[in-house]
C-alpha cells in the first residue's frame, strides 16, 4: 500500500523534475518502472501481519472451540481434534510452502503460526487431560523447542518470534517463580534462535532476539536476592555494557554484506536497552545511597551498595563487555580513521572514560565519600554520552540516536525531580541547568542546521 | 526441488511434534500401569476452596512434613529434590523417611519423588521444622459440575486418591476414591 503511494508521489513529482531538466524524459519510464518492480519483489508488511493476526484469532477460536465441549468428548475424541487440527494447520502450510504465488507464502507462514500456537494449546491439553502436573516451565519450553525445530527445518520468521517470546516467558517463570538466579540455559535457546534470525536477515525475529535479552537481563534484576541487592549497581554495569557492546557490533555489521541488512535494527534495539538500563544510574539507592534526603545525608555511611563485593564473576562480566565496547568503538573508529573528526575522537575518548570508571566502580573502597564520587563519575559520564549521542545523530542524520538521547536526558531530568535525596533547592538548580543546557544544545544545533543549509545553497548556486 | 525438501522437512517437524506429545501421554501410562498402586489420604487446608473451577486441589498428609516424625536426611532447601519412602499403614500410606537420593528399600515400601516447595512447616497452629512437598499430583481435573458433588461430602463420606508410584520415584493419580470405591478411574482413552 505504502509503495504504491511512493510510485503515485513519484508520477506526480517526475513530470517538474523533467521540466527543470534533472531527468530526461525517458529517465522517467525508468524510473517508474524500477519503482514497480522492487515494490512488486519487496515484503509487504500489511498482508503477513493481517494473516498473523488471523492465524491467532483462528486459533483462540478453535481453543475456546474446545473448551465449550470439552466435557462432552471422551479422550480418543479429544485426542483427535487436538492432533487433528495441528496436523491441518500443517498440511495447509505445506500446501502453502510448495505453491509459487506470494499470497500462498503468507498464508504457509500464518498457517506455521497457528500450527506453532496449536502445538502449545496440545502440550496443555494433553497436561489436563492426562493430569500431568509437572515442572510448569517445562511445558512452555516444550512448546517454544516446537517452534525452534520448525524455525530449523522450515524456515519461518512469525514462528522465530514466537519461540523467541516463549523462551523468555520459559526463563522468567524460572527465575521469578524458581529463584534461580541467573537462568544460563536461557541463552543456549536464545542463542538457537538468534542464529537462525542473523544468518537469514530476519528484521523481527532479531527484534524480538535482543528485546528477549533485555527482559531477560531486567528480570535478573528485579529477582536478585534481596541480601545480595547492593550488586544490582554492578549488575546494571554489565547490563549497558553489553547494551553498548551490541550497539558497536551492529554499527560493525554495516560492513559486513551478510548482515548489513540487520545494522539498523541491531543498533537502535540495543541503543535503547544500554540507555535504559544505564538510566537507572540516576537513583541514588542504587549507588547505596539513602533515598532521603531528610535521614542524613551521612546516614548509614558504610551503605549496602559499597558493601556489598561485585564478585569475581561480576567483575569478570564488566571488563569483557568494557574491553569488548571499547575494542568495537576502536575497530570502528580505524574503519573511519581517513576522514577521522574530532566528534570520532571524542566518541573514542568517551567511550574509554566510560569503560575505566565501569571498571574502577567496583574496586572503591565502602565509603560514602566514594559513593557520591562514583554516583557523579558515572552519571557525569552518561551525560557526556548523551550529549556526543546528539552531536554525533545530528551530524550523521541518525535522527532515532538524537531523539533517544534526548528522550533519555528528559526522563533523567525528571527523575531527579522526584528524587527526594536531593534538597528542593539542589533538584530546582539541576532541573533549571538541565532544562537551560537542553535549549541551548538544540539552539546551537539549529544555528548549525542553518549555516549548513545556507552553504549548501550557496555551493548549489 | 527446494519446495519438496521444505514439504519433507515440514513433515519431520509434525512428526517430532507428534512424537513430543505422544510421549507426555506415554510417560504417564507408563508409570500407571508399571507403577506400585498406594493410597494417599488427602486433607483439605479448607474445605470451601478444595475446588476450584474444574480442578480439585489435593493437600495430601504426606505432602507435610515433620522432621521429628520421620527418619532420613532433615536438611533441605527451597526446590531441592526429595525422595520420600512410603510404607502402608492400617489402610492409607504414610511417610516413614525422607532423602536427598534415592534410598534402597524393600517390597513393602515405595519411594515417590518430590520437590521442597519451602521449609518450616505449620501443623496445629505450631511452626515445625519440616518441609512442604509437592509431587506433581495436587491438581486433578473432573468435568465441568461433577466438582461440587465431591466438594461437600456427604456425612461419613471420605475421599482418598489411589496413586501410581514407578521404580524412578514419578507418580500419577490412578484413581479417585470415595469409601474407598473407585469414583473416577483414570484410562488411556
Amino acid at each position: 500500500m505504502w509503495d504504491r503511494a511512493f510510485i503515485n508521489r513519484l508520477r506526480n513529482e517526475v513530470p517538474d523534475w523533467i521540466e527543470k531538466g534533472w531527468v530526461t524524459p525517458s529517465g522517467e519510464a525508468a524510473i517508474i518502472g524500477d519503482a514497480e518492480a522492487r515494490a512488486a519483489q519487496g515484503i509487504h508488511v500489511i498482508p503477513i501481519a493481517l494473516a498473523v493476526i488471523g492465524a491467532l484469532t483462528l486459533g483462540a477460536g478453535v481453543i475456546l472451540f474446545f473448551a465449550a465441549n470439552w466435557d462432552e468428548m471422551p479422550k480418543i475424541t479429544k485426542l483427535i481434534v487436538l492432533f487433528g487440527s495441528m496436523w491441518i494447520a500443517y498440511a495447509i502450510a505445506g500446501r502453502g510452502l510448495s505453491g509459487s504465488a506470494r499470497a500462498s507464502g503468507v498464508i504457509a507462514h500464518a498457517m506455521l503460526l497457528l500450527g506453532v500456537i496449536l502445538f502449545g494449546a496440545n502440550i496443555h491439553l494433553i497436561a489436563q487431560i492426562y493430569h500431568i502436573d509437572a515442572h510448569y516451565p517445562n511445558g512452555v519450553l516444550m512448546w517454544s523447542l516446537g517452534a525452534l525445530v520448525l524455525v530449523w527445518a522450515v524456515p519461518s520468521q512469525p514462528a522465530a518470534v514466537a519461540g523467541i517470546a516463549l523462551a523468555t516467558l520459559w526463563s522468567g517463570m524460572e527465575i521469578v517463580e524458581f529463584s534461580q538466579q541467573v537462568h544460563w540455559p536461557f541463552l543456549g535457546v536464545w542463542a538457537l534462535f538468534a542464529a537462525p534470525a542473523l544468518y537469514r536477515g530476519w528484521k523481527w525475529a532479531t527484534c524480538a532476539a535482543l528485546v528477549s535479552l533485555g527482559v531477560w537481563c531486567f528480570t535478573i534484576i528485579i529477582d536478585w536476592p534481596y541480601d545480595e541487592r547492593g550488586q544490582s549497581l554492578y549488575l546494571l554495569q554489565v547490563f549497558t555494557l553489553l547494551g553498548v557492546a551490541v550497539h558497536l557490533a551492529g554499527r560493525a555489521m554495516q560492513n559486513i554484506p551478510r548482515l548489513a541488512s540487520l545494522s539498523t535494527v541491531v543498533r537502535r534495539t540495543a541503543l535503547i536497552g544500554a540507555l535504559f538500563a544505564a538510566h537507572f544510574f540516576i537513583y541514588v539507592g542504587v549507588h547505596g545511597l539513602p533515598w532521603y534526603s531528610w535521614t542524613g545525608r551521612d546516614f548509614n555511611a558504610e551503605t549496602w551498595a559499597r558493601a556489598a563485593e561485585a564478585g569475581p564473576g561480576i567483575i569478570a562480566f564488566i571488563a569483557v563487555f568494557a574491553l569488548a565496547a571499547l575494542a568495537l568503538a576502536v575497530e570502528r573508529y580505524r574503519r573511519v580513521a581517513a576522514a577521522h573528526s574530532r566528534r570520532d575522537m571524542a566518541g573514542i575518548a568517551l567511550a574509554g572514560l566510560a569503560a575505566a570508571v565501569m571498571l574502577a566502580n567496583p574496586f572503591m573502597p565502602g565509603r560514602y565519600a566514594d559513593a557520591v564520587l562514583m554516583y557523579v563519575a558515572i552519571n557525569g559520564t552518561f551525560f557526556a554520552v548523551l550529549v556526543w549521542m546528539v552531536v554525533d545523530g545530528y551530524r550523521s542524520g541518525e535522527r532515532f540516536q538524537v531523539y533517544s538521547a534526548f528522550v533519555a536526558y528528559g526522563t533523567g531530568m525528571l527523575s531527579v525531580y522526584f528524587m527526594d535525596f536531593f534538597t528542593l533547592m539542589e533538584r530546582s538548580l539541576v532541573v533549571m541547568g538541565g532544562g537551560a543546557v537542553l535549549i541551548a544544545g538544540v539552539y546551537l544545533l539549529e544555528r548549525q542546521r542553518r549555516q549548513t543549509d545556507t552553504a549548501r545553497a550557496g555551493g548549489a548556486s | 526441488m527446494m519446495k519438496k525438501y521444505r514439504t519433507y522437512m515440514l513433515a519431520l517437524v509434525v512428526v517430532l511434534q507428534t512424537a513430543a506429545l505422544m510421549g507426555m501421554v506415554a510417560i504417564k501410562h507408563r508409570t500407571l500401569t508399571m507403577g506400585t498402586p498406594v493410597v494417599l489420604e488427602t486433607e483439605p487446608i479448607d474445605p470451601r476452596s478444595l475446588f476450584r473451577g474444574d480442578y480439585v486441589r489435593l493437600n495430601y498428609t504426606i505432602g507435610s512434613l515433620d522432621y521429628a516424625d520421620v527418619e532420613g536426611d532433615n536438611e533441605f532447601e527451597r526446590h531441592d529434590k526429595v525422595y520420600v519412602m512410603l510404607r502402608k499403614d492400617e489402610k492409607f500410606w504414610k511417610a516413614v523417611s525422607i532423602h536427598h537420593e534415592t534410598p534402597a528399600h524393600g517390597p513393602d515400601s515405595v519411594v515417590i519423588r518430590g520437590e521442597v516447595q519451602y521449609s518450616g512447616i505449620w501443623i496445629g497452629g505450631e511452626s515445625r521444622d519440616g518441609i512442604n512437598v509437592r509431587y506433581g499430583i495436587e491438581n486433578y481435573f473432573v468435568p465441568e459440575g461433577e466438582g461440587m458433588a465431591l466438594e461437600r461430602p456427604a456425612e461419613g463420606e471420605e475421599v482418598s486418591i489411589m496413586v501410581a508410584v514407578d521404580e524412578a520415584g514419578a507418580s500419577a493419580i490412578k484413581a479417585v476414591l470415595v469409601n474407598d470405591e473407585v469414583r473416577y478411574e483414570e484410562k488411556l482413552f
